[in-house]
């Protein structure tokens, strides 16, 4: 995944006349001069090098977040890890599990890929539903756009997460992963579709649009040339937004038992597992939660950041 | 006693009881008076003594609410497995060399209301387990009672002529077969009084009649059941029960971690508590390095047996070289460490448990508690199995367990896990069965006639709601050898027996036994009289607890 802070899309011209420098070149100039924003891309950088290495990772450490170690632990005392702080050491680097011995480690950089695949995946589906969906509806108008707008008000007004709980419940054990992206996905896309539909509105009665239609533009040309280009901004801040609430919401479905199958590891189900051993092991409930923490951080960041660089009424910093 | 489900922990239902502040009253020397608080994280399945059939909810309506022709004495240890007469005078009579069974009631038995007991309110009751509207309870009495074909339980009229009551204080029973076990069975709540104007029929469990030293003053189900004293009952007509307290004030669907939590402190109206239901493995490690907390955590040996069960009727487990295989492959140690370690259970390595065996355990075939993958993977020949394994919510971690030890000996487990209510009834459909599951059986009485059979008789299985033999275990010579040991008069004999059985079934491996767990629960810092009862699963005896004077 990539928290795709340069914008390449930039056809249309700049809101705010800077010494000849590209809107996106001018975004990402911005961006870096934040300090936040930097923080957050480096902090996503590592997470995503991390899920992409687990394995190699995994084979430095000696441990695969699957494999029990019955020596890491002490049975008669119901499971708990041997030694201070969840039994980090040389042996398990973060620590094991209580009663499986299973090495958090491991099962961190590999929870990492469950974790955040889910949450780039669903925000893709979201993003890309509710562009398509968005576009339509604002430009087309009329009924077209009544129904795309009635279909939205439903799916916003309903108690999302119930009704998630509910539809992974009943859908026959396929692919959980597919499943989880597809309806978060679903049910995100909305959001998205609602401010592009108000931008699509505001924009296509703008000159530069009624001029591509004199010129003799076809509506498909219009959208893509012309309009898409210039609401590109809001998009992408709500991306990099939605990307920390969906790995959120992975986490509470897997927290409610709806989330991917064990043995497979994810974030939330670490910390759904480990928030009944919080008082006797807080280590195990600690790292999960630490690393749950930085990566919504770092996007929350990256997503304001992107928010003020892309608004031209902020330029001056 | 019927397939016992680890409830786990319950998330979603947490409703905390608002306080009733229990005023431990200065009652005379023997801790007579008071409030006794039973924290729960569950309602009662059932409280109609016909449908009660879960071990630890069949000694709470025993001991409290009705009475039952027999029952066993209120003892730790092996003297809790004796029988005493309860609503009878003795132990019951038989003739006609087992086949007909009369027992004799004493004399001022009351209800609450003060209207006495009669030999035929007994009779109503038991006629009323063959009601298809009450199901659910313990099915002894339609195994044994002679003339009971089509019969359907006395709602709409029809009375059994196999139970005669000569008079107001005289019950017979006329059995199909010799039965020498039958007076254990005249302890299972079936044979508790139940008067034919105050049933309720499907409305009867949530108001139970009381026989017995408690009635139920209120039972909101799922939050608190409020017992008082039961006035008409005459403390001299009974040697078991003590009843001690005045009330005993059950709060119902709180979480496990708190109630743990509230017992640990043991503060307040939590120092005359006591934990119904078992402590969570994840409390322990908060207990036993206290030695004042552990002190107050009773952990009898439960005297259930915990299986990894295995759908015999579908591939791969219909061939029993691959059932063999999960036999050797099972850590059963890792299972034990998700359970607590080796305080909290023993490793299974029969189905019959060793109170059963004459206290040793029998290691049938020789596997080491870690498992053998060699000789599994010998077994399997090679080849690789996909299953699946379903687990209710809290058992995860057991689940987990299970998936990595056969994953090594490459039976590839696929995991699920679905909430406790409906456990039962999918493993129990043989429609919806998985390959693998988590079971367990605890016997209503101490003999092998009360384990085996139920579990693994083939012509018990029915095709929804199976609780005994989910496992669809059809073996001709195995029923074979059930009917034989059913026929046999001398109750030595037929325990070797039964041990000869247990070995046959082992090898055939329809189930791996793994546990022989105890029952972890806290009880407060001012309540006498806890101990764990081994008939009931080790629960509490409710007949002896007693707040203590302060």
């Amino acid at each position: 995944m990539s928290a795709a802070p340069a914008v390449t899309a930039g056809t249309a011209p700049p809101p705010v006349a800077a010494a000849g420098r590209s809107p996106s070149r001018l975004v990402w100039d911005r961006l870096r001069r934040d300090r936040a924003a930097v923080t957050g891309m480096v902090i996503v950088a590592v997470f995503v090098l991390v899920a992409l290495a687990a394995p190699l990772l995994t084979a430095v450490s000696g441990w695969t977040p699957y494999e029990f170690d019955a020596d890491a632990i002490d049975p008669n005392l119901a499971g708990m890890p041997r030694g201070a702080l969840g039994g980090i050491g040389a042996e398990h680097w973060l620590g094991v599990e209580p009663i499986s011995g299973r090495d958090i480690f491991a099962r961190i950089v590999y929870g990492a890929r469950v974790s955040l695949l889910i949450a780039v995946l669903a925000t893709l589906v979201a993003v890309v539903l509710g562009t398509a969906l968005g576009l339509l509806a604002g430009y087309v108008g009329g009924w077209v756009d009544a129904a795309v707008s009635r279909v939205m008000d439903l799916l916003m007004s309903f108690p999302a997460l119930i009704f998630m709980i509910a539809l992974i419940s009943v859908m026959p054990d396929g692919d959980r992963v597919l499943l989880l992206v597809l309806i978060m996905g679903g049910f995100c896309w909305p959001y998205v579709g609602r401010i592009v539909r108000g931008q699509t509105i505001t924009v296509k009665h703008r000159e530069y649009v009624d001029a591509a239609r004199v010129g003799g533009a076809m509506g498909g040309t219009i959208l893509i040339k012309e309009i898409l280009p210039n609401i590109t901004a809001p998009i992408l801040v709500y991306a990099t937004l939605s990307i920390p609430a969906n790995i959120g919401t992975e986490a509470a479905l897997s927290f409610l038992g709806v989330g991917v199958p064990p043995p497979t590891a994810s974030w939330g189900q670490m910390i759904q597992q480990a928030i009944l051993y919080y008082e006797v092991d807080p280590m195990y409930f600690l790292i999960p939660g630490g690393c749950l923490f930085l990566t919504v951080l770092a996007f929350t960041l990256i997503g304001d950041a992107l928010r003020d660089a892309t608004d031209p009424k902020a330029a001056k910093r | 006693m019927r397939a016992y489900l680890a409830l786990g922990v319950l998330l979603a239902v947490s409703a905390c009881g608002g306080g009733t502040p229990a005023k431990p009253q200065a009652a005379a020397a023997d801790s007579k008076g008071g409030t006794l608080t039973v924290l729960s994280n569950q309602d009662f399945s059932h409280l109609d003594p016909v449908r009660n059939w879960t071990m630890p909810h069949m000694d709470f309506g025993i001991r409290l609410i009705y009475r039952t022709l027999l029952t066993f004495k209120s003892e730790k240890g092996a003297a809790a497995s004796e029988l005493v007469p309860d609503l009878a005078t003795d132990l019951g009579t038989s003739a006609e060399g087992g086949k007909v069974w009369t027992f004799t009631l004493k004399d001022n038995l009351k209800y609450e209301d003060g209207t006495p007991i009669k030999a035929a309110d007994v009779k109503y009751n038991v006629e009323r387990s063959f009601a298809p509207e009450l199901p659910g309870g313990p099915n002894y009495a339609q195994v044994v009672l002679a003339g009971t074909e089509g019969y359907k339980g006395p709602l709409k009229g029809e009375h059994l002529k196999s139970i005669e009551t000569p008079d107001d204080k005289t019950i017979v029973f006329r059995l199909k077969r010799p039965v020498a076990d039958f007076p254990y069975m005249a302890t299972l709540p079936t044979f508790a009084p139940v008067p034919e104007a105050k049933d309720t029929k499907e409305q009867y469990d949530n108001r139970p009649f009381s026989s017995g030293p408690y009635k139920i003053e209120r039972y909101d189900r799922g939050k608190e059941l409020v017992l008082v004293r039961n006035e008409h009952w005459d403390p001299k007509t009974d040697t078991v029960r003590k009843a001690l307290p005045d009330r005993v004030v059950m709060k119902q669907g709180l979480r496990q971690g708190v109630i743990d939590d509230r017992l640990i402190d043991s503060r307040g109206e939590d120092e005359f508590a006591v934990g119904y239901t078992n402590v969570a493995a994840e409390s322990l490690p908060k207990i036993l390095p206290k030695a004042d907390v552990k002190g107050r955590m009773v952990s009898e040996i439960m005297g259930c047996t915990d299986m990894l069960g295995m759908n015999t009727a579908k591939a791969p487990f219909d061939d029993p070289n691959n059932r063999l295989a999960v036999h050797h492959a099972l850590d059963k140690q890792s299972l034990q460490t998700a359970n607590g370690g080796p305080v909290m259970g023993d490793i299974a390595t029969s189905f019959l448990p060793p109170a059963m065996s004459g206290g040793q355990a029998k290691d049938i075939l020789g596997i080491p508690p870690t498992g053998d993958t060699a000789k599994a993977k010998e077994l399997l020949g090679g080849k690789t199995l996909d299953v699946d394994l379903v687990v209710s919510t809290g058992d995860k971690t057991k689940g987990e367990a299970v998936q990595q030890s056969l994953g090594k000996a490459g039976i590839n487990v696929k995991l699920s896990t679905i909430d406790p209510a409906v456990y039962n009834d999918t493993v129990g459909d043989i429609a919806k069965s998985p390959s693998l599951f988590l079971t367990g059986w605890c016997p209503d009485y101490p003999s092998g006639s009360s384990f085996l059979p139920l579990m693994f008789d083939s012509r018990l299985i029915v095709p929804k709601g199976n609780l005994s033999n989910t496992f669809q275990f059809k073996d001709s010579a195995v029923d074979k050898k059930i009917d034989e040991i059913y026929a046999m008069g001398d109750i030595q004999q037929a325990n070797n027996a039964w041990l000869e059985l247990d070995k046959q079934i082992m090898q055939a491996s329809p189930a791996v036994p793994y546990a022989w767990e105890r029952k972890p629960l806290l009880v407060g810092t001012g309540v006498s009289g806890a101990f764990g009862h081994p008939i009931w699963s080790a629960q509490l005896d409710y007949a002896t607890l007693g707040v203590k004077q302060k």
